[in-house]
């Protein structure tokens, strides 16, 4: 009977030598296996998964870290080139960067205006609500009878960069259009 | 000394309309460099000497040069200087300036002054009793128009008037209040409040400026733009938002009178018997009690025969330097203290308050 329970009873997948008594699942190259295996097998595959498992959560980490690492890297870098052409971007009259003027938020002379123009257009518009010096009231929009004016100040606002400002003329200039039929 | 050609008890351009209870004043205040020069930021001492000297003898030639007297900085005392901040004639940034800088003051009445190398090359401000942006805008304009012929300035069709600071381009005007709402402050209604000054492109601050504190429950307020408009709409902007500001206080006056007489009458008597028999007060006491009485006449809890309105003067009267120079005495700060209570008894005719019978 027990000769019979031998032959009957599986041998250790693992080492053969004993009696398997366990399913284990174990993933081998990336595929789930099942094995038949003896108590002590049992433990060195829990084992070995288990060092596997801590094995791959190690790599992801390092891997994220570098991931970050390189967008942190991106990012500084991107900063600095910015940072650099914002310390390029000179008025030649009186010397200052345009990262000057953003850590002392005044110009160094007049000229600061039209050399930072690009850059400042946006900031100006953003303060003031207004894009333009408005010296006599004729100036201010009105209808459509201004489309010239508002055409010019698109193309200001094209040169300027000031794409949000550029958005509003366009709208304007197609009401205007529009109210003239 | 600057302050004898000053009246030493009273301000002329403070007194009060009779019925004016909010505004204290109105000021208008524009802001000019010079063409072809740099802006103070990027200037050396040399450089700045120069602009000075430049703005000093054209205003000297000008016709505004036989109308007032220009004086150095650095050769003002700093009670001088202080004098002149507490007037609101000059900036304690100005005051505190150890570089090449100036001041032009307009005889009269003393109510426009010139400061050269503050922020700007020039800052010209003039200011008025009460609410009274016609009279003030009118005579910064005429002044404004006399020292063009002389020099020239930083402009740019795109830009307006260059300053030094981008948010003063354009017509680098500016108008302010200086308003009483003890009202506002009573009801605990002031985020409301700014919010709606905030809609209408206005700004709030402390008595004497940036980032000082709120004395009196005085405040400043301002124009916030300057870019995209005439001068005319500035004012434009300026008017609405005095109305917005007095409509306000005036509601919630009435509310306290309304709704809370009786504790409003109990805070204003117990501020008459402080300032009756008070020995000494320090300047924001005295303050925060001439705000509690000037409300007092507002809300009809309080009347007097000598006047038949309150002398808001007093509000600058009895700063430190202005008490100092009425005894033209040094005093401690006890003795100022003694003597401020004295003087404010004595302003306020406090001998002939009584109570306005309830109808
Ligand atoms: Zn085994
Ligand atoms: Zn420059």
């Amino acid at each position: 009977m027990a000769e019979r329970g031998k032959k009957t009873q599986k041998m250790c997948e693992k080492c053969g030598k004993e009696f398997a008594s366990i399913t284990v699942v174990q993933v081998i190259g990336g595929k789930k296996k099942k094995f038949r295996v003896c108590e002590s097998c049992a433990m060195k595959v829990g084992l070995e998964e288990q060092m596997r498992v801590a094995d791959i959560k190690e790599k992801e980490k390092k891997r994220q870290i570098k991931q970050n690492e390189s967008k942190m890297y991106d990012l500084v870098s991107k900063m600095s080139r910015e940072e650099s052409r914002e310390r390029k971007m000179v008025c030649t009259t009186c010397g200052m960067s345009y990262f000057d003027f953003k850590r002392e938020l005044k110009f160094g002379c007049p000229d600061c205006y039209e050399a930072f123009k690009t850059k400042i257009a946006p900031i100006i518009h953003k303060i003031h609500g207004a894009y333009k010096h408005v010296e006599h009231e004729e100036q201010l929009e009105t209808s459509g009878a201004m489309l010239p004016e508002l055409k010019t100040r698109l193309k200001i606002a094209i040169e300027d960069e000031d794409f949000e400002e550029a958005a509003r003329l366009r709208d304007l200039i197609k009401e205007s259009r529009n109210d003239l039929g | 000394m600057i302050w004898d050609k000053f009246p030493r008890d009273g301000i002329p351009w403070f007194a009060t309309n009779p019925g004016e209870d909010i505004v204290l004043t109105t000021r208008v205040r524009i802001a000019r460099n010079l063409a072809e020069h740099k802006f103070l930021t990027r200037c050396n001492k040399r450089e700045k000497t120069g602009i000075l000297t430049l703005v000093k003898e054209n205003l000297v030639n000008s016709p505004l040069g036989e109308l007032g007297s220009y004086h150095r900085m650095q050769d003002l005392s700093s009670d001088e200087k202080k004098f002149l901040v507490e007037r609101h004639l000059i900036s304690s940034d100005l005051s505190a300036s150890r570089e090449p800088s100036g001041v032009f003051l307009l005889e009269g009445d003393h109510a426009l002054s010139i400061m050269i190398n503050e922020e700007d090359h020039l800052r010209t401000g003039s200011i008025y009793p009460g609410y009274n942006l016609e009279n003030s805008f009118n005579r910064l304009k005429s002044v404004d128009e006399i020292l063009a012929d002389y020099l020239s300035y930083a402009y740019s069709s795109r830009w307006g008037y260059l300053t030094a600071c981008p948010t003063n381009c354009g017509t680098a005007m500016r108008a302010s209040f200086l308003c009483h709402l003890p009202g506002i402050v009573t009801l605990n209604e002031f985020e409301k409040f700014r919010e709606g000054l905030i809609l209408r492109d206005l700004s709030v601050r402390g008595f004497y400026g940036e980032g000082t504190q709120v004395y009196g429950n005085i405040f400043q307020i301002y124009t916030n733009k300057s870019l995209g408009m005439t001068q005319n709409g500035l004012l434009d902007i300026a008017r609405e938002g005095l109305e917005f500001i007095t409509g306000f206080e005036r509601q919630c006056r009435k509310k306290l009178r309304e709704e809370l007489f009786f504790q409003m009458e109990n805070k204003v008597w117990r501020t008459v018997g402080i300032i009756k028999y008070a020995k000494a007060l320090s300047s924001s006491d005295a303050l925060k009690y001439l705000s509690t009485i000037w409300l007092g006449y507002s809300l009809k809890i309080l009347m007097s025969n000598g006047k038949s309105y309150f002398p808001s003067d007093s509000f600058i009267l009895v700063q430190p330097t202005h008490l100092q120079l009425m005894l033209e005495a040094r005093l401690t700060s006890q003795e100022r203290d003694v003597f401020r209570a004295q003087y404010i008894r004595r302003k306020l005719s406090s001998e002939e308050w009584y109570k306005v019978s309830m109808d």
